[in-house]
């Protein structure tokens, strides 16, 4: 838009300067016509260009009386700036040269004798152009010419814009490096974190289990013991409501096929995806934010993770990105309402291996499941499984009738019937789950147990179950 | 007669059929398995929506956002579309995110003029019509003079920008949800004897 009426103002430009300057070339023109000094200056026989024969003459008489100039050089001068030349004579023709030897013969192709019309073709060049326009294509050539120094003007003011946005570019690239830099440390710092969140989180589980059964160990003493106030760490988590319910729980089957770890914080989908992998023949435990199924997976072993992404405290991509860290190869399926494109492929990012779309039939679970536990052979686990639920609470569990608990359980080859089993006779009074109902803790192993009936905290779960 | 039951539930319209019987298809191996799940929803839906009436309360945009995906997801695990439906609104209603261009402009026509929306509703609670024909063409030709002048007392619509824009439209899906949720539950009711 800018170029256009650039280029159209010195078309503009010229066609004022021609319709000055024409004087100049019409004066000629007309003085030449009337043939008054044909003595001094006059058409050649031609008709095809004008012939000075008396420079002197012609500065003394005719420059002060048609022409502004004072001298024959500055007229010869005009001349050329309307692209008028001098006719060039050769010593040869010098001899047959019928105007002597001190004309000057000048020529335009469009200055002819009687020929007014052509006199318009006749135009100013433009200021400090030393190039000779081609001849023929002189109207066109003007208008180049003319441009010429505004197109220069432009590309310097080009260059220059340009130059400036490469500077700017340099700077954002600067920027935006320095972003990149700091985002990749924030994004380590707050790995660093959660992780270090998760392990405060299992720390305080361990104490508090500990506690517990010092505490119960104490009673059991018959020491009578001051109220506490003592909350369970994996209880004490906020969230939306209806997470109330236990945070962690297991559904124990007498023989499972896999052992899968739902993270899921709507009641609802847990009862109904509980079923259905119960259905499958999964022994399946619960933890209700991706903060526990860190710490969870960490020291328990699963065939497969169903992972929800909206959760309280930390939401399952992260929980995801943090659990590879330690882990590469458990499969680990989102399961979401969100499914357009962009979150399908952060969550393959954080590391998830599969996805699975809200809300889905039992047919999408099980394809899902299949897919991912039937490529390995599934026996092995079992055995992997009471050695990662029994190694985890044996640092902290120092009283005696505890750890003779722990050798009782090894020998058993199914660690399912363990945690059911065993925390019976550990624990004094309260609720005792039996059979297939969901035991609280987030390994299901004697420990967990304890603590909880032995503050006086009555499992309420069967209700909401 | 549980069959009369089934086919009357499926009559409503109000739960996604294939969903539903594979719900009930589980109680094959736990007895009044797929009661207690709606009962558990019944109680999250409570739950939920007393949450989300605090947070129109204070405004809090965000909170509304999440409490609409959860119910969204439970709603829909059941097959109560009707339910979700609404719950994804307040759910991206939340994020500023009118997904469904819902006009804003339908909602102050549908409040002074009874129209589509609250007269279905009106099957349930009759009580409060104000306007004594419900049928909407009646309503116009009785009385175009109210119509005028209920344009000129209407509130000034909030704009986009304010967050003002966005609670009024998650009213609208809260409203739209409670009603959905008393029809559907209402239903099930009959279907699971009382019970939920």
């Amino acid at each position: 838009m800018t170029l256009k009426v650039e280029q159209e103002n010195p078309l503009v430009a010229g066609g004022s300067n021609q319709s000055g300057s024409n004087d100049f070339v019409k004066k000629l023109f007309l003085m030449l016509q009337e043939d008054s000094y044909k003595d001094v200056v006059r058409w050649t026989l031609n008709g095809d260009s004008f012939v000075v024969l008396n420079t002197n003459e012609f500065t003394k008489e005719i420059l002060p009386r048609h022409f502004k100039h004072s001298n024959f050089a500055s007229f010869v001068r005009q001349l050329n700036k309307y692209d008028f030349h001098k006719v060039k004579v050769s010593n040869e023709e010098k001899l047959s040269y019928p105007y002597g030897e001190d004309a000057w013969e000048f020529k335009h192709p469009d200055f002819k004798i009687n020929d007014r019309e052509s006199l318009e073709n006749i135009k100013r060049k433009g200021p400090s152009v030393k190039k000779v326009v081609p001849v023929g294509t002189n109207g066109i050539g003007e208008v180049k010419v003319v441009q010429a120094p505004t197109c220069n003007h432009n590309f310097s003011q080009i260059t220059n814009s340009q130059n400036h946005m490469k500077e700017q570019i340099e700077s954002l690239k600067a920027d935006n490096q320095a972003l990149h830099q700091e985002l990749n440390v924030l994004s380590t710092k707050y790995k660093t974190l959660v992780e270090n969140i998760v392990a405060i989180n299992t720390t305080e589980e361990r104490n508090h289990r500990s506690l517990g059964i010092l505490i119960n160990c104490l009673l059991q003493a018959g020491i009578k013991l001051p109220p506490l106030d003592f909350p369970n760490p994996s209880l004490m988590t906020s969230g939306s409501p209806g997470t109330s319910a236990p945070q962690i729980s297991t559904t124990n089957l007498p023989n499972p096929k896999f052992h899968v770890l739902l993270v899921e914080d709507d009641n609802v989908c847990i009862q109904l995806c509980r079923k259905f992998l119960v259905k499958y023949g999964c022994q399946v435990t619960v933890v209700t934010d991706g903060l526990n199924a860190i710490s969870t997976v960490e020291h328990t072993k699963y065939d497969l993770v169903l992972m929800d992404i909206v959760m309280p405290n930390l939401d399952g991509a992260t929980a995801t990105s943090v659990i590879r860290s330690f882990d590469t190869k458990t499969p680990i399926i989102a399961m979401t309402g969100n499914i357009e494109d962009n979150d399908l492929v952060t969550y393959l990012q954080n590391g998830m291996s599969d996805i699975l779309a809200k809300p889905f039939t039992k047919d999408d679970l099980y394809s899902i499941l299949s897919k991912h536990l039937l490529t390995e052979p599934p026996k092995v686990d079992t055995d992997e499984n009471a050695a990662a639920a029994i190694g985890a609470p044996t640092p902290v569990a120092p009283p005696a009738e505890v750890v003779s608990t722990v050798p009782v359980s090894v020998p058993v080859s199914v660690p399912v019937s363990v945690p059911v089993s065993v925390p019976v006779s550990v624990s004094g009074p309260g609720s005792v789950p039996t059979g297939p109902v969901p035991v609280p803790g987030s390994v299901p192993v004697s420990g967990t147990l304890p603590d909880r009936n032995g503050l006086g905290e009555p499992l309420k779960k069967k209700s909401r179950i | 007669m549980t069959e009369e039951k089934r086919q009357k539930l499926q009559d409503t319209g109000l739960v996604e059929w294939s969903v539903f019987s594979e719900l009930v298809a589980m109680d094959e191996d736990e007895e009044g398995f797929s009661k207690s799940l709606f009962q558990s929803f019944v109680d999250q839906v409570h739950d939920t929506f007393q949450a989300i009436d605090e947070n129109l309360k204070s405004k809090n945009l965000d909170q509304l956002s999440g409490l609409g995906h959860y119910l969204k997801g439970s709603a829909a695990a059941l097959g109560l579309t009707t339910i979700s439906s609404q719950c994804e609104r307040i759910q991206n209603y939340g994020h500023k995110i009118n997904f469904d261009n819902f006009d804003i402009n339908d909602l102050h026509k549908d409040q002074h003029n009874d129209t589509n929306i609250t007269s279905s509703s009106s099957n349930t609670n009759s009580k409060d019509d104000s306007i004594p024909s419900n049928i909407n063409s009646s309503s116009h030709t009785s009385k175009p003079t109210t119509n005028s002048s209920d344009s000129a007392i209407s509130r000034t619509i909030p704009d986009e920008n304010s967050d003002d824009f966005w609670i009024e439209l998650i009213e609208d899906a809260l409203e739209k949800a409670r009603d959905g949720f008393a029809k559907s539950s209402a239903a099930l009711n009959e279907y699971f004897d009382n019970e939920l």
